[in-house]
C-alpha cells in the first residue's frame, strides 16, 4: 500500500462514507484511504440466521455500561451500523439545529443549505414513505392501538430501493435494497480511485500519522490485499469516522501522542435508549414478516421526550427483551407469532460524566447513568405503549416496570397501579440502544468541545472527526441523515483547503 | 464451563430443556457459539457467576444446587434475581439471556413458534 495519503478516514460507515463521497464528487487527484476495523462482506454473505449474523455486532450487539444497565448496539463491518439499521431516516429537527446553533455555536447550517442538503441526500439513497399497502399486521395494530388512543400515527422514512420486505433489516439485507453506504457510497468511491483496507484496527494517531494493525479476513469476507501484521501511514489529513464507540476511544488513546489536553473528550455522550416491548395479540401477526417498520408517535416528543416507534425483532432478542424466566416466560414466548412488538425511544439529555472512556488495555468503556427525569419519562413511554397494545387487541402483554408480568386485558384499567418507577429495575430489564451520540462534541469553545466548526479536533492541526461523536446534544431522532448532513459540510470544507 | 453446571441452571430458565436430550445438545451448541465470540475477561466473570450461583446455594440452602428439588431450585433463583448487588443481578440476567438466545435459535424450537427466515 501507499505509506503517503492526503487524506486517511477512519472508519466507513454513514460518517466516513458520506465524507469520502462528498470530497470525491469532482475528481481533485486526492489519494484517499478508508480505514475500516470490521470485515469487507457483500449482501451474498448475509444469511438471515440470528447467531450467525449478530456475531457482526461489536459484542454482539451488547457493549455493556459499567454500570451494566444499558447495551450499545454497533456494527462492525464495511458499512458501519448502516448496514444492519432498519434505515429509517429523520430530517434533523429544527429545533435541535436551533439549540446547537444558540449554544454552541454551530451556524454551520443555514435553512436553505440544511433543505437543499436533504433533498440531495433523499434522492440519492431514496429516503422515502413506505406505502401503507407494506403496512404488515403489526404495524397495522400499532396504528389502531395508537389511534383509538387519540394520538397522531405518523410515517416513517426509510433508504431502501426495490426491498422485497423480507423483514431482515437488521442482519444485513441479502438483496441489497437497503442503500447504507455498504451499496451506495462505498462502491462508488472505490470506483472513483478510492482505497478501502478492511480488517484495519486503529490503534492511536500522532500528527498526521494512522498506526494499525491488519488483521486476517475472516471466513466469508474478501479478502485482504495485503498481509497482516503492524503498520503506520502517513497522511496530511486523518478524518475519524469510528462509530462513537470507537472515534473518542481513539482520541483517548492519542492523548499523550497528540498532545491533547481537552477533558471533554469522550464526554457528554447520550444513547437515546431504547426499550423493546412485547404483546400477544388474539389472532397471528407475524411480526417478522414483512417491512418492520412503517410508523411512529412523537405526540409526546416535547412534552415527555420520547417517541414510540414499530419494531419486531428476532426469536433470540426477543426472548431475551421479555422480562421473566420459567413456565410464564416459555407460554409468553410460544405465542411469538401472535407478537405485537413497540420500540420506545427516549431523548436524553447530555451530561458531562456520560461518557466513553478506555482501560488500561486502551478498550472502550461506556460510563452512562440514566437521568432520573428521563427514567420517569420512560415509565410514562412504558404505560402508554401498553395502552396501545390493548386498545389494539392484544390480550397479553410482558412489560419492564410492572409488578405482575404479564399483564392482562383486564389489568388496561389499572396500569398506573401496575407500572410503577420503583419496579423499573434496568439491572433486570436493560436499556439497549442503536443511537449513540456525542464524545467528540462540535463548538465553538475550545476548553468545553472538542473540535471545531470544521470538524478538527482543538489542538491538533491533521485530525479531524466526522461521525456522530460531533453531536453536543442528543438529535432525538434517528441519527443517520443528520450525520451526512455533517459529513458533507465537513467535506465540502476540506476541499477548500486542497 | 461445565456443560452440566450450565445446564441445571438453564432449565429453571426454561424448563422445556429439561427432558428433551436433542433439545440440550442444540441449545449447548449454540451456547458455545456465542461463548466462543465473548472475550477472555467475560468468560471468566461467567464461569465466576455460575460458581458462585453453586456456592451460595450452600449458604442459602444448605445444599448444593444439585441437590435442590425443581421447586427449591426456582425458589432460590428468585432470590438471586433480588439481590442487593445490581451487578450481580445483571450478571445472571446476562445468563439468562445467553440461554435464550441459545434456546430460541434452535431450529426445532423456532419451526415450534412458527418463526421462518426468508430465505430459508
Amino acid at each position: 500500500m501507499n505509506r503517503d495519503y492526503d487524506i486517511i478516514v477512519i472508519g466507513s460507515g454513514v460518517g466516513g462514507g458520506t465524507f469520502v463521497d462528498y470530497l470525491t464528487k469532482v475528481d481533485r487527484g486526492l489519494k484517499i484511504l478508508i480505514l475500516e476495523a470490521g470485515p469487507h462482506f457483500d449482501r451474498f454473505y448475509f444469511n438471515q440466521k440470528e447467531i450467525d449474523m449478530t456475531k457482526h455486532y461489536i459484542n454482539r450487539g451488547a457493549v455493556l455500561s459499567d454500570n451494566l444497565e444499558i447495551g450499545v448496539a454497533a456494527a462492525k463491518m464495511v458499512g458501519g451500523s448502516s448496514a444492519v439499521y432498519t434505515g429509517v431516516s429523520f430530517r434533523t429537527p429544527d429545533g435541535v439545529l436551533k439549540k446547537w446553533k444558540e449554544e454552541h455555536g454551530i451556524d454551520l447550517f443555514t435553512k436553505e443549505y440544511v433543505e437543499n442538503s436533504f433533498d440531495e441526500i433523499e434522492k440519492d439513497i431514496s429516503i422515502h414513505e413506505l406505502p401503507e399497502s407494506w403496512d404488515n399486521k403489526n404495524n397495522q395494530l400499532f396504528k389502531e392501538g395508537a389511534q383509538a388512543l387519540g394520538l397522531n400515527v405518523k410515517r416513517l422514512k426509510i433508504n431502501t430501493e426495490n426491498c422485497l420486505q423480507q423483514g431482515f433489516c437488521n442482519l444485513g439485507c441479502t438483496s441489497g435494497a437497503k442503500k447504507g453506504t455498504l451499496e451506495v457510497q462505498i462502491p462508488r468511491v472505490m470506483n472513483r480511485g478510492v482505497e478501502l483496507i478492511s480488517n484495519a484496527h486503529v490503534s492511536h494517531l500522532e500528527e498526521g500519522k494512522v498506526f494499525f494493525e491488519l488483521k486476517d479476513a475472516p471466513k466469508g469476507a474478501k479478502e485482504n490485499q495485503y498481509s497482516s501484521g503492524k503498520y503506520e501511514l502517513t497522511a496530511k489529513k486523518i478524518v475519524i469516522a469510528a462509530g462513537v464507540l470507537n472515534t473518542p476511544a481513539i482520541l483517548l488513546r492519542s492523548k499523550k501522542p497528540l498532545g491533547l489536553k481537552n477533558d471533554s473528550i469522550g464526554r457528554y455522550l447520550t444513547l437515546h435508549p431504547a426499550i423493546n416491548l412485547n404483546a400477544i395479540y388474539k389472532d397471528e401477526v407475524l411480526g417478522f414478516k414483512g417491512f418492520p417498520k412503517t410508523v411512529y408517535v412523537d405526540d409526546y416528543s416535547d412534552s415527555d421526550h420520547f417517541y414510540l416507534e414499530t419494531s419486531f425483532y428476532y426469536p433470540g432478542i426477543t426472548s431475551k427483551n421479555i422480562p421473566g424466566y420459567g413456565t410464564l416466560h416459555q407460554e409468553f414466548m410460544k405465542d411469538y407469532s401472535k407478537m405485537m412488538s413497540i420500540l420506545i425511544l427516549i431523548h436524553d439529555q447530555a451530561e458531562r460524566n456520560n461518557r466513553i472512556a478506555i482501560d488500561k488495555n486502551g478498550n472502550t468503556k461506556v460510563i452512562y447513568q440514566l437521568n432520573p427525569k428521563a427514567k420517569k419519562n420512560l415509565v410514562k413511554a412504558i404505560k402508554v405503549a401498553s395502552e396501545i397494545f390493548f386498545k389494539a387487541g392484544c390480550v397479553r402483554a410482558s412489560v419492564p416496570g410492572s409488578i405482575k408480568n404479564p399483564l392482562s386485558k383486564k389489568d388496561a384499567d389499572a396500569i398506573d397501579q401496575y407500572i410503577q418507577e420503583k419496579h423499573l429495575n434496568f439491572n433486570l430489564t436493560p436499556m439497549s440502544s442503536a443511537h449513540p451520540q456525542g464524545g467528540a462534541r462540535m463548538g465553538i469553545n475550545s476548553e468545553k468541545a472538542v473540535c471545531d466548526l470544521y470538524g478538527k479536533v482543538y489542538g491538533t492541526k491533521s485530525i479531524y472527526v466526522c461521525d456522530a461523536s460531533l453531536f453536543p446534544s442528543s438529535v432525538k431522532v434517528n441519527p443517520y441523515q443528520t450525520i451526512m448532513l455533517f459529513a458533507k459540510k465537513i467535506a465540502e470544507q476540506m476541499l477548500k483547503e486542497f | 464451563m461445565s456443560n452440566e453446571k450450565l445446564l441445571l441452571i438453564a432449565y429453571i430458565f426454561i424448563p422445556d430443556l429439561e427432558n428433551d436430550e436433542s433439545l440440550k445438545k442444540a441449545f449447548w451448541i449454540n451456547f458455545q457459539t456465542l461463548w466462543n465470540d465473548f472475550d477472555h475477561g467475560t468468560q471468566a466473570r461467567l464461569k465466576m457467576l455460575v460458581k458462585v450461583i453453586y456456592l451460595l446455594s450452600y449458604l442459602f440452602n444448605f445444599k448444593s444446587f444439585h441437590a435442590l428439588s425443581t421447586k427449591s431450585k426456582y425458589r432460590y433463583v428468585d432470590r438471586l434475581f433480588q439481590f442487593p448487588v445490581g451487578k450481580f443481578v445483571a450478571g445472571i440476567n446476562g445468563l439468562r439471556s445467553l440461554c435464550m438466545i441459545s434456546y430460541y435459535n434452535i431450529d426445532a424450537i423456532q419451526k415450534e413458534i412458527n418463526y421462518t427466515i426468508a430465505n430459508g
